[in-house]
């Protein structure tokens, strides 16, 4: 997966999710992380670049302070590249999905305890 | 905190409450300008990127242009030491990444608030639902909120007028888990009883001539929120029953109407009176008095804690700057001594008051003594009785001079302008009157305008 050359567990577990009264808010983040990027996905294949810009930005600031450090640099990556770069653009979001679905498995012991 | 991720508000408010924040959330920047003209806030903590293609930066002037006294710090996940700078440059005071361990950011915070406090007290005054004071009399009062907050049971709040108590009822409603739900205020005295009645439980159809429709009661309204009802000592015995049943049975049966409505209302009652005392006179049922005052919380009047003077003073001196565009200064030590001598039988709204005018009236960027006690002292009847303009450092000159000048302008009102006539009542010689006229820079003018004024009101 391109940027994540530096992906282990730790980097893909929340660093707050230790922190008995921030989970729930984790647990919705990871939750709600499946449509955020089919949003993205979305705005990008409507060619709404604002839009775009604003969903990947806003992924790239909740990543960061959630602290998964892997889902903020690969939204780091969508943010940076070159808007005419579709296919590269395509490719990014599916190394997001297949993240995102790795990020859900690592909390996946949290994520059934809410449920 | 300014965030248009709703995950990233909902995040922040949950740490920096835990912390011992106050804390607001809002989406965008005309949400937060709003808010900060509303009340104060010691910070403002802005995401860099609210809206595409276009940075915070261009907001910080205008927040400070609002509110000059908070404190604007940006939050950004983009690490860009120019941006930083330009941050700084346009009036930041604070710069944080979101990829920075949460407490850290939340230490920064704290750090960057104290540091811009004159005292480490102030500092509590933000965290307190903008109740402000230092001293342990309002310590007991904030910690009471805290263990109140979450317990449905009725409060009653007691304390001298102009002492706080909405505020401290509202304090109480934002800290509670009904925060997001209304808070209502009803002046129990404001209102004539037939219509508080109407008010309070609202009325269906046809209950009297003028009801053409139905009505929802306040009671009804602030279901699942709370109701505060100020000057309950105030309420009639009429009432006071049909309170009484509502508070035991939790449903309200509207004016006309047939049928009871359920309600989840927390009531505050809130008054100024000696409710026992009032039980005992015939005047408040005794029943409802034990159902209100399940949990108590007495506000001290502001002379039982003259340490909370000088974080006040600063507070509104604060305020009133901004609101009149002046940079009046703090007082100086000796006025400091004499308003905190004071015994301000108005309580904070006396104090709040005499700063407003002073601000307004002050020359040079300082608080005169003279008119800020003047127009306090005119204000307050009961006051003089207890206070003497006499103090350990307030030199026999100056306490000489401040008298003789406020014995000059009373004499000089009650003959209207006519110096000979306050000779005559005072028994000081013309020429001696008219030296001290001019010592104490009055202009006998005024006084005589006054005369005229009343003349011609009363011709009319």
């Amino acid at each position: 997966m391109r940027g994540l050359e530096a992906t282990h567990l730790n980097g893909l577990r929340s660093s707050l999710i230790s922190n008995e009264a921030l989970k729930p808010i984790v647990i919705k983040f990871i939750q709600s992380l499946p449509d955020r990027i089919a949003e993205i996905a979305r705005h990008h294949q409507n060619g709404d670049e604002k839009m775009f810009f604003l969903m990947v930005h806003q992924l790239k600031g909740a990543a960061a302070s959630f602290g998964i450090s892997t889902l903020h640099q690969i939204a780091s990556n969508l943010e940076c590249i070159e808007r005419s770069h579709r296919d590269e653009i395509e490719s990014l979001i599916a190394d997001a999905r297949s993240l995102i679905e790795q990020i859900q498995q690592v909390h996946k012991k949290e994520i059934h305890r809410v449920d | 905190m300014v965030d248009d991720d709703p995950i990233i508000r909902e995040l922040y408010s949950t740490t920096l409450k835990s912390a011992g924040f106050f804390v607001s959330t809002t989406a965008n920047t005309a949400d937060a300008a709003k808010l900060l003209t509303e009340r104060h806030y010691d910070g403002l903590l802005l995401d860099l990127f609210l809206y595409p293609n276009r940075s915070s930066l261009e907001d910080i002037e205008f927040f400070l242009g609002i509110s000059p006294k908070t404190k604007i710090m940006i939050l950004t996940a983009n690490a860009s030491i120019p941006t930083a700078v330009e941050a700084m440059r346009r009036g930041a005071t604070g710069f944080f990444l979101k990829n920075q361990d949460l407490s850290k950011i939340i230490d920064g915070l704290q750090s960057l608030l104290i540091d811009t406090q004159p005292t480490s007290t102030k500092l509590e005054s933000s965290n307190s639902y903008g109740i402000i004071g230092c001293s342990k009399a309002i310590h007991s009062v904030l910690s009471a909120i805290d263990k109140f907050k979450d317990v449905d049971s009725t409060v009653l709040i007691t304390g001298e007028s102009g002492t706080g108590k909405e505020l401290v009822a509202r304090a109480l409603h934002t800290a509670s888990h009904r925060s997001k739900e209304p808070f209502f205020a009803v002046n129990c005295g404001a209102i004539p009883e037939n219509l508080l009645e109407s008010e309070l439980f609202g009325y269906r159809r046809g209950a009297f001539t003028d009801a053409k429709t139905d009505k929802k009661g306040i009671f009804e309204l602030a279901s699942s929120g709370t109701l505060l009802l100020d000057e309950i000592g105030e309420l009639p015995l009429s009432l006071q029953v049909k309170l009484l049943r509502a508070l035991q049975e939790k449903e309200v049966r509207p004016l006309g109407g047939d049928r009871a409505i359920p309600i989840d209302t927390r009531l505050i009652a809130a008054t100024n009176r000696d409710l026992i005392e009032e039980c005992e006179q015939g005047r408040f049922r005794e029943d409802l008095f034990y159902r209100l005052s399940v949990l108590n919380l007495r506000i001290p009047p502001l002379r039982e804690r003259p340490d909370d003077i000088p974080v006040l003073v600063e507070h509104f001196l604060g305020r009133f700057n901004a609101k009149f565009n002046r940079q009046v200064l703090l007082p100086k030590p000796d006025v400091m001594a004499h308003l905190k001598a004071y015994p301000w039988p108005g309580n904070i709204r006396e104090l709040q008051n005499a700063l407003e005018r002073s601000v307004v009236l002050a020359q040079n960027q300082e608080i005169d003594l003279d008119t800020l006690f003047e127009s306090n002292r005119e204000s307050s009847h009961h006051a003089d009785d207890n206070y003497l303009p006499l103090f350990s450092d307030t030199k026999y000159d100056k306490a000489h001079s401040s008298f003789e000048k406020k014995y000059l302008v009373g004499l000089l009102k009650s003959a209207q302008g006519n110096v000979c006539q306050a000779s005559r009542v005072s028994g000081i010689h013309r020429p001696q009157l008219y030296r001290l006229i001019k010592r104490h820079s009055l202009d006998v003018e005024n006084f005589k305008y006054e005369k005229t004024e009343s003349s011609e009101l009363r011709a009319n």
